[in-house]
């Protein structure tokens, strides 16, 4: 039905996908596993030619081999993704958005779509009313508008990314029977989800990715849990990291009970030296409750102690003052800002050292950025350089520097390394090691297998925005974190 | 050696040229423009002219560069302008109190008016275009209701001596002018306000969680364009000695239109004082050089139109994205095979 041969996919330092090949039977349903940054989504995108894979390798739709697809091949082979996030325009109804781009009938009627759609409900077993706008849907039902026209258009192979993420019990129950009755029809339909329990119940065969390697696949009723947990994380750490110097003192943050912003419950104290990781799956609440303590989301109850004594973080600003700096995950739009120089982005956080009486110092400015320009190695030719004219590996070693010059105490790392390359990796674990060393403590989140076990002393796991356990250095290992990560026990 | 140097000099500054000037090379073939067509162009009255009536839309503009390198705009300066110009005539001529007494009153008026902006834009978060159109009608309203549509004339000599006292050989208005640009210039350029309200211009979210008070900067840059605005009204209302509900109206077109030729970006967190003082003066000159040509006022606007698509064509032209290193054609060949 489809097959993919040989599919590599290398971007400048990171190989995506390391010559895959994969078979998919028609009317199967096949999951696709994998860790985070396994290679599931750039092989979604290579398979609906949303991008391209290195040359060498071949897609096969029955007959019809291509060495790559474009959107419009991968949909005339009758290729449907539903991604996480909905493509449909809002304003309209359900069923113009079912049928948008088509052709129906001589005059455009909305009475005849409307009928055709409510056939279509009533075959598959949908609950949606065909005349309501798309805005006024919740993202459950909106998720299920895009199915619904995924199977109007005569999909072939529907590819679900994630798709009970936004659903409710009852709901993942309704897109269950509908899988059942594509199945029946011949649809072959790979889906792709992190809840383990699912994957059992519904598919069956599946493939697990590690690190864009194709590992295996299997037969659903012939393995259980354990083994592939085993399968996705069967990797040998190869990366060094750097020798933990300092010595762990006394507790600096508490957190109590933090709820608000998606996560709840969420108690852990962090100790003077220490590095704490934060694991977890995408979405399962790290990057929020990193938001709660640096005060840039509010907290509906709960309360952060520092030092002993309770804090009161009302904004960014207020956690600054209070010794914590966030360096944020998303580089570009919440690091820094892109479009001004070195200096500037370094003195945003630290203007109490360079002012006095409300007037900058030039020349303290530069001493600043220049100080942090060479302790961090931040490769740049003048200070006075645009940010967006640097490499990722630089321009968050720029957004450090920023954080860095407030003089926290605690120092929220969110995906430190996300998207730069090895040599600047290495400095950020020598830096976040210098950091402890002198007393700093860190909090750590990483997608990042292999960082998480190297970097933390202590890691905790958030699971759907709740804590699902905390492991101790002796207890650290990639099945034990993927464990809780995947809300197993 | 030497030349090498010299080479390497003239084409940084040909670069920057490129980069930031524009402003500079349109205000240069404008004036060798105006000066071939019309001799008169470049005497010393006429340049006198051209600096005693610029003053109040120089002001004007400091006040839009505030708003818009915070990231907004405003379109409702116009509309404030004609709320402050009425309340001052009203004051002087209904209820004969001294000039130093409306300054301050319509400063705050016009403070409380920006002041007002800011808050639905930032607490709400509303888009300040969409914001500022709708307040502008209620300014608007405002003007018309206090006025009963009347205009006012004749305002008292205290206030007038703005224009008409002189301080070598220019009226002390010029002087108040560049002292607000200065001022503009310093705020901007060396204090921490002025480093906030680039950052929060440049990138907001990532200003908020610099642990810059965000809401609050974007809220003082409207009070702070609302109270310039009123400074530049009183200087208005003692050149032109008369006001109405309609008179402040189009200034806001003006000023945008200058600030965007000068280099300041509509996105936010760019620009300069200077630059936005070469954009008024390009606007300033076309204005003054079309009347010197008798060619009706009404052409200015078309003419001024065309100026703007022309800046903000080059503009988007130079910021295209291009590749960080260019690859010579050549030696990017023999790699392919």
């Amino acid at each position: 039905m489809l097959k993919l041969e040989h599919i590599t996919k290398t971007y400048p330092g990171v190989l995506a996908l390391n010559d895959v090949s994969l078979t998919f039977e028609q009317g199967e349903i096949h999951a696709i596993l994998g860790e985070n940054g396994a290679g599931k989504s750039t092989l979604i995108k290579i398979i609906a030619g949303a991008i391209s894979p290195d040359p060498g390798g071949s897609i096969t739709f029955d007959e019809r081999t291509y060495p790559q697809m474009t959107p419009a091949l991968s949909a005339e082979n009758g290729v449907a993704v539903i991604y996480q996030d909905i493509n449909l325009v809002t304003p309209m109804t359900v069923a113009e958005n079912i049928f948008m781009g088509r052709k129906m009938g001589k005059i455009y009627s909305k009475r005849r779509l409307n009928k055709l759609a409510r056939e279509l409900f009533d075959e598959y077993g949908f609950q949606l009313d065909p005349a309501m706008p798309v805005e006024k849907l919740s993202p459950a039902n909106q998720q299920m508008v895009e199915i619904a026209r995924a199977i109007s258009n005569q999909a072939k192979i529907m590819i679900m990314d994630e798709p009970t993420a936004p659903l409710a019990a009852s709901e993942v129950e309704l897109l269950f029977s509908i899988i059942a009755k594509l199945k029946a029809k011949g649809v072959t339909v790979i889906y792709i989800s992190h809840r383990m329990e699912e994957v059992f119940q519904i598919t069956e065969r599946i493939s697990v990715l590690r690190d864009g390697c194709f590992v295996k696949s299997l037969n659903t009723a012939d393995t259980n849990r354990k083994e592939l947990v085993k399968l996705m994380v069967g990797r040998e750490l190869n990366e060094s990291f750097p020798e933990r110097r300092g010595r762990i003192g006394d507790v600096v943050l508490e957190a109590r009970d933090l709820t608000g912003n998606s996560v709840e419950h969420i108690s852990f104290q962090l100790h003077k030296g220490e590095i704490l990781g934060f694991a977890g799956l995408v979405g399962s609440g790290r990057s929020e409750t990193m938001e709660l303590l640096a005060g840039a989301r509010k907290l509906d109850s709960g309360e952060i102690l520092l030092n002993g004594r309770k804090a009161r973080i009302t904004s960014p600003a207020s956690a600054i003052a209070q010794g914590i700096g966030l360096i944020p995950e998303d580089r570009k739009e919440q690091g820094c800002i892109l479009f001004n120089t070195v200096r500037f982005n370094i003195s945003l956080s630290a203007m109490k050292l360079l002012t006095k009486f409300g007037v900058i110092s030039g020349r303290k400015n530069t001493a600043l950025a220049e100080k942090y320009r060479s302790e961090l190695r931040i490769k740049v030719p003048r200070v006075q350089q645009m940010v967006v004219n640097l490499s990722g590996g630089n321009q968050q070693k720029v957004v450090l520097a920023k954080t860095l010059a407030a003089d926290p105490d605690v120092i929220i790392f969110d995906e430190p390394t996300k998207g730069i390359d090895v040599g600047a990796k290495q400095e950020i674990y020598n830096l976040m090691n210098d950091l402890v060393a002198q007393g700093k403590a860190i909090l750590m989140v990483s997608s990042d297998m292999e960082e998480i076990l190297g970097m933390s002393d202590r890691i905790i796991v958030l699971y759907e925005g709740l804590v699902s356990g905390e492991l101790r250095r002796e207890q650290f290992s990639q099945e034990n974190v993927l464990h809780l990560a995947s809300g197993l026990q | 050696m030497n030349e090498k140097n010299i080479g390497r000099s003239l084409s940084s500054a040909g670069g920057y040229l490129y980069q930031e000037g524009t402003v500079y090379i349109i205000l240069a073939v404008l004036v060798i423009f105006f000066a071939i067509l019309n001799p008169t162009f470049l005497t010393g009255r006429n340049i006198y002219n051209l600096i005693t009536q610029s003053t109040y839309i120089i002001i004007a503009g400091m006040g839009i560069c505030f708003v818009m390198i915070s990231g907004g705009i405003d379109l409702s300066v116009g509309n404030q302008m004609a709320v402050c110009g009425c309340v001052a005539a009203i004051l002087m001529l209904e209820t004969d109190l001294p000039f130093w007494v409306v300054w301050p009153v319509c400063i705050v008026v016009g403070l409380v008016m920006g002041c007002l902006n800011g808050l639905i834009a930032s607490k709400l978060k509303l888009f300040p275009l969409v914001v500022t159109i709708a307040t502008s009608e209620v300014f608007k309203g405002i003007a018309y209701t206090m006025t009963s549509s009347k205009s006012y004339s004749g305002m008292p000599d205290g206030f007038r001596a703005l224009y008409k006292t002189k301080l070598l050989g220019l009226p002390l208005d010029v002087y108040l002018a560049l002292l607000i640009v200065a001022a503009t210039w310093l705020v901007l350029n060396k204090t921490h306000f002025g480093r906030d309200v680039l950052a929060i211009g440049g990138n907001k979210e990532c200003a908020r969680l610099s642990g810059i008070k965000a809401d609050l900067v974007q809220t003082l840059c409207f009070a702070i364009t609302g109270g310039i605005f009123a400074i530049a009204t009183l200087d208005m209302l003692a050149q032109q000695n008369m006001t109405s509900a309609t008179t402040g109206p189009g200034t806001e077109i003006t000023c945008l239109t200058a600030a965007i030729i000068g280099g300041i970006s509509m996105k936010g967190g760019k620009g300069n004082v200077v630059g936005m003082v070469a954009g008024i003066l390009v606007m300033q000159i076309i204005a003054n050089g079309m009347q010197l040509a008798h060619w009706g006022t009404y052409a200015q606007y078309t003419v001024k139109g065309i100026i703007l698509l022309l800046a903000i064509g080059f503009d988007a032209l130079k910021n295209r994205p291009r590749p960080m290193v260019r690859v010579r054609k050549e030696a990017a060949q023999p790699q392919k095979k």
